[in-house]
């Protein structure tokens, strides 16, 4: 993830990580803030600790990954841990996709 | 059986004659109990003889099973990551990819290159029209064609809903509407 962050930000790729908490002690924001700093992840971290996102994408995973467009349609969905060379591949081509702004 | 006929017992005699020949129809097809002693014995010495057959097959099945439970965790761990990586552009993969992409990338240079070389030739005009297009069209390199076919297999699968929330980490809170144009990843994660 960091990986990609490095690699794709700059040609217009971003990576947003909800935390949704599973366990009351992940639900304390200094923790979440700590792991950050430990994982060394540089990228943006919306707290769901109202599992309000999570609900409204009728999520059931952790990890799960929502590749979403230039247009913001949800093109693949990636549940669990693995297959990060498709997923880089789906990543590329994405990013490859044209787009005209309305 | 007993209770039942001991109840029509009370009323003729016809009625237990009935329940008699009803009683002896049915232990002999072995669904009531049995009044000979000799039948009942055997019968049991043949039960506790299958037990004992049936516990020694019990007793074979379950090391089979054993073993195949400890073969298949010898086997599958290895063959896993294998099967995992199939269809998986990763490692290896990844790299032929590059290669590949790369190769594409070269052939379509060159075959514009004979292209502007071909309209040079027949019309000057417009060769150079074609060449402007072409400069255009190479700034902004669009998919390839393995990518444009990924890409019509990656259907879209409705709308992203937008993030709520307040407390962002890392970031302003972001809004999915202010990064269109952008390919965002959302990803649910937990640190624990």
């Amino acid at each position: 993830m960091r990986e990609w962050h490095e690699k794709y930000a700059d040609d217009g790729f971003v990576i947003i990580g909800v935390h949704t908490p599973e366990f009351r002690h992940e639900r304390d924001v200094q923790n979440v803030e700590n792991s950050l700093t430990r994982l060394s992840i540089p990228f943006a971290v919306a707290i769901d600790n109202d599992w309000k996102t999570w609900r409204s994408y009728n999520n059931r995973y952790w990890p799960a990954m929502y590749f979403i467009d230039k247009t913001g349609q949800i093109r693949y969905l990636k549940i669990g841990e693995g297959q990060y060379g498709y997923s880089e591949s789906v990543i590329q081509a994405l990013l490859a996709e044209p787009y005209t702004a309305n | 059986m007993e209770a039942r006929s001991a109840r029509l017992h009370l009323h003729t005699e016809d009625t237990e004659m009935i329940v008699k020949t009803l009683t002896k129809a049915l232990t002999d097809n072995g669904i009531g109990r049995c009044n000979r002693p000799d039948f009942g014995q055997s019968y049991a010495v043949r039960l506790s003889r299958r037990r004992h057959q049936d516990g020694s097959r019990y007793r074979i099945a379950l090391l089979t099973l054993i073993c195949g439970l400890l073969l298949a965790g010898c086997i599958v761990p290895e063959t896993m990551p294998a099967q995992s990586n199939q269809g998986s552009p990763s490692g290896k993969g990844a790299k032929v990819d590059a290669i590949q992409t790369r190769v594409a990338e070269e052939r379509a240079g060159q075959a514009s290159d004979s292209e502007d070389a071909m309209s040079n030739a027949s019309d000057g005009a417009q060769g150079q029209t074609s060449t402007v297009e072409e400069s255009g069209g190479a700034l902004v390199p669009g998919p390839t064609a393995q990518q444009l076919e990924l890409l019509a297999k990656l259907r879209p699968q409705g709308e992203a809903p937008e993030l709520l929330n307040k407390v962002w980490l890392n970031s302003e809170p972001l809004k999915l509407a202010d990064l269109r144009g952008n390919v965002v990843l959302v990803e649910f994660w937990t640190y624990g």
